[in-house]
């Protein structure tokens, strides 16, 4: 659940990460990153940067092993998700894993995930309720 | 092949699962020949052997995405947004636009395309992963996944590199039949307790 929940929360059916693609925000190197202005999170597949908007992600986490780090990056779908209900026939992203082998910045990258997706989640809570 | 017909394109990069590699790519009505800086490593794609070319602006410079007939489809990064019209000049080829997807939504329509399993996400190009590079599929009852395999060896370890995709397939949907037999050729489709 989460994202979607409550009544006056913003769709995020409805949410846009960028209008355009020199809004894009982000380091050059192709390595899962944050764009905090834009809230979402930059993942590389083959060769490009993909965004994703953190409130389509449900969580996120980081395996040390060895050398490498993998950061697993866990989506929303099904049931309590907004986007499933209105999009019943389209397919879902569910899961992304990355090796990395920056082990700190692995650890890092996912906490500041985790991070922007709490302040994010508990900043729409908060809207949410005074707008009731 | 006339010198006329011929350009040369500087630091345009040739994409990969584990990160980018920099070259020049040269252009001309033989197809396309990419060289990494430096020496070493060479891409060849005879003009037959395109079967499809299309052309995306991407936050960093613009993408020529090269399907081939055999063989992996490759994206060449870092042209400039008008070096599209000298392709077009050079090559008989179309070279459809074919605008990235922004939304960073997490849904949209899964297909294959030549080699490539591509995701689209409110018609736009979301991502493509060439298939061949595929280690491992699975397809439960409403799920897709895929592996990549790890490859210690490949320059460029820096970055990340994807080795692991999974997919939320609704029983609803209608349009996702290619991937059962990606996932008949790869490992024995699972029944997924879903």
């Amino acid at each position: 659940g989460g994202a979607g929940a409550g009544g006056g929360a913003r769709k995020v059916s409805e949410l846009v990460a960028y209008k355009n693609v020199t809004d894009m925000q982000h380091n050059s190197s192709l390595t899962v990153q944050v764009d905090h202005r834009a809230e979402c999170v930059l993942v590389p597949i083959y060769g490009m940067l993909v965004p994703f908007h953190i409130l389509t992600i449900k969580n996120a986490s980081n395996n040390a092993d060895g050398e490498h780090a993998y950061i697993r990056l866990n989506f929303n779908y099904g049931g309590s998700y907004e986007p499933c209900a209105k999009f019943p026939r389209s397919i879902f992203v569910k899961e992304l894993s990355f090796r990395s082998a920056d082990t700190r910045h692995a650890a890092k990258v996912v906490q500041e995930i985790k991070a922007l997706r709490s302040a994010v989640a508990q900043r729409d809570k908060e809207r949410a309720e005074r707008a009731t | 092949m006339a010198a006329a017909g011929e350009q040369l394109f500087g630091n345009i990069l040739l994409g990969s699962r584990s990160g980018a590699a920099q070259g020049s790519l040269k252009a001309s009505a033989a197809g396309l020949v990419w060289k990494r800086s430096g020496g070493g490593r060479t891409v060849e794609v005879p003009a037959d052997d395109i079967a499809g070319l299309s052309w995306s602006k991407a936050s960093r410079g613009s993408v020529l995405h090269v399907k081939r007939a055999e063989g992996h489809p490759l994206s060449f990064m870092g042209f400039r947004e008008k070096d599209v019209e000298a392709l077009r000049s050079i090559t008989s080829r179309q070279i459809a636009d074919d605008p990235l997807a922004t939304s960073g939504h997490n849904w949209g329509k899964l297909a294959v395309d030549g080699s490539s399993l591509v995701f689209r996400i409110g018609g736009r190009a979301g991502f493509a992963v060439p298939l061949p590079d595929v280690s491992q599929a699975q397809q439960g009852r409403e799920e897709v996944m895929l592996e990549f395999p790890l490859d210690d060896t490949v320059a460029g370890d820096r970055e990340d590199t994807l080795v692991e995709m999974s997919f939320y397939v609704p029983r609803d949907n209608e349009d996702f039949a290619a991937p059962r037999s990606a996932a008949a050729e790869g490992k024995q489709a699972e029944d997924g307790e879903a």
